[in-house]
């Protein structure tokens, strides 16, 4: 067994402690560095979002839909597994890219191809960002967060997009961005779904918390901005308009009977599950990406940014 | 198997060997058995909230290493091996495993039973219900002992009032 002394690396992630000030921030510097080196994005334009809001993900105007050669999808199958770990590890900002570039895994289309460049352009000038724990909060301040894009706009299924978000006072523990199982009918519908998502997710932190010697007695709250999907879910009526709606999802109906969740109204400026399900475009993703990354201190964002331009 | 590490300067550094089993000529039933070639690993939420609860209770966060774990893993199965090249032994003669090799199909999950087992009969901790690769004890002190494991890399999380324990 070798001791290594204080943990300062884990998996590719760097941890960066001030203990003083009772902050830990976890970012994958290094790792985004190689990965823009091995495909080739050391000297491109950064851009300063991860997605386009149209063209690139939105409807499929100009895309041709010429199937890629073997070796072109081998090299988005290499790039989009890299990306995916980057989000899995500590960039939430960009789960919403990455989700839709996940789709294009089998056959990416031109579409699926200019979208990644774009993901690459973004880290290009952020490579240092990553998750900021405030160590201050402490920790019977766990918070969900959960939004939907309804019908996915320019999904082809017309499927939703769930997003949710699970912080620890200002630090992010967990996150997704995916594409919900069925076509929702509303849009309350697929908020519903979203935030179902999320109870589960709230249930299993407050597991692991307990575990750890800390137990919330106290409701947590979710926030979501569908005051509708909020009446539906506190309430126990089966309507005409709901009753499709499968069991699974009215779990959290009892969750919030039993205390472990209590459901907010949030107006969507506000909320930032809503970057994890569609594109945003600069001025409202810069403005929520502290509340995804947990980094209240602006001035590295600022900073990060300016980096950025000057190049 | 050879490996040879390189230097900052790309001079060759350390010569780095490893004796390897051929596992693809295990079979499932004789060999090994299908539900034992998987290991858990610690999920990445389950870390992350670990990093929360250390910033905000001020705990240390060590880092061990454990040096080529899966040698220290035992098998509950029979297996056997030709002897490798360059080991003199009579013709005829065949090895079999007493602990674990890189490259056998049950080397993961051996290594993390043999580890749980440890931690939780021999340390006192308790795998977490929630994560089975995250392992709790009270300390005398009352507070909680952490010892979330990545395969073998343990990150041991203990307040400062803890140290002699962990």
């Amino acid at each position: 067994m070798t001791h290594n002394g204080d943990a300062e690396q884990v998996l590719g992630m760097r941890i960066t402690r001030d203990r003083t000030m009772r902050t830990l921030k976890l970012d994958q510097q290094l790792y985004i560095e190689r990965l823009l080196s091995d495909f080739n994005a050391t000297t491109s334009k950064p851009a300063s979002t991860p997605s386009a809001i149209t063209s690139e993900t939105g409807a499929s105007e100009g895309d041709d839909n010429t199937t890629a050669t073997d070796a072109e999808r081998q090299s988005y199958q290499a790039l989009v597994g890299s990306l995916q770990y980057a989000t899995i590890a500590t960039r939430p900002d960009i789960a919403q890219a990455v989700n839709f570039l996940a789709r294009g895994l089998v056959s990416p289309t031109h579409r699926h191809r200019a979208a990644a460049w774009r993901v690459l352009r973004y880290l290009r000038g952020t490579t240092s960002l990553g998750l900021t724990f405030a160590g201050t909060d402490g920790l019977r301040t766990l918070v969900g967060y959960s939004d939907a894009n309804w019908a996915g706009l320019g999904e082809e299924n017309a499927r939703s997009i769930s997003g949710w978000l699970v912080k620890v006072g200002s630090g992010p523990v967990a996150w997704s961005s995916t594409q919900q199982r069925m076509v929702g009918l509303s849009v309350c519908e697929s908020e519903y779904v979203a935030a179902t998502l999320a109870t589960q997710q709230i249930i299993w932190s407050r597991g692991v918390l307990s575990d750890c010697g800390i137990t919330l007695t106290k409701s947590t709250p979710l926030f979501c901005d569908c005051r509708s999907a909020i009446q539906l879910a506190s309430n126990q009526k089966i309507s005409q308009r709901t009753k499709h709606i499968n069991v699974r999802y009215h779990f959290i109906r009892e969750r919030i009977q039993d205390g472990t969740i209590a459901m907010n109204w949030l107006r969507s400026e506000d909320q930032p599950a809503d970057a994890l399900t569609k594109p945003l475009g600069p001025h409202i993703f810069l403005r929520l990406r502290p509340t995804l990354l947990g980094c209240e201190d602006t001035n590295e964002v600022q900073h990060s940014q300016q980096h950025s331009t000057n190049i | 198997m050879y490996k040879i590490k390189l230097n900052a300067d790309g001079t060759p550094g350390k010569y780095k060997v490893r004796l390897t089993a051929q596992g693809f000529g295990q079979r499932d039933g004789r060999d090994y058995h299908e539900s034992h070639i998987y290991a858990p690993v610690l999920a990445y939420n389950t870390f992350r909230l670990i990093l929360a609860f250390i910033a905000a209770e001020d705990y240390d966060l060590q880092h061990l290493d454990v040096v080529t774990a899966f040698l220290n893993a035992s098998v509950e199965e029979d297996i056997y091996m030709r002897v490798p090249e360059g080991v003199a032994a009579p013709p005829g003669t065949v090895c079999k495993l007493v602990k674990a090799l890189y490259g056998i199909k049950q080397a993961p999950f051996a290594w993390h039973a043999d580890i749980a087992a440890t931690l939780v009969s021999t340390l006192g901790f308790k795998a977490s219900s929630y994560d089975s690769c995250l392992f709790i004890k009270r300390s005398r002190t009352g507070r909680m002992l952490l010892f979330p494991l990545f395969v073998d890399d343990c990150f041991p999380a203990n307040h400062i009032d803890d140290r002699q324990e962990m």
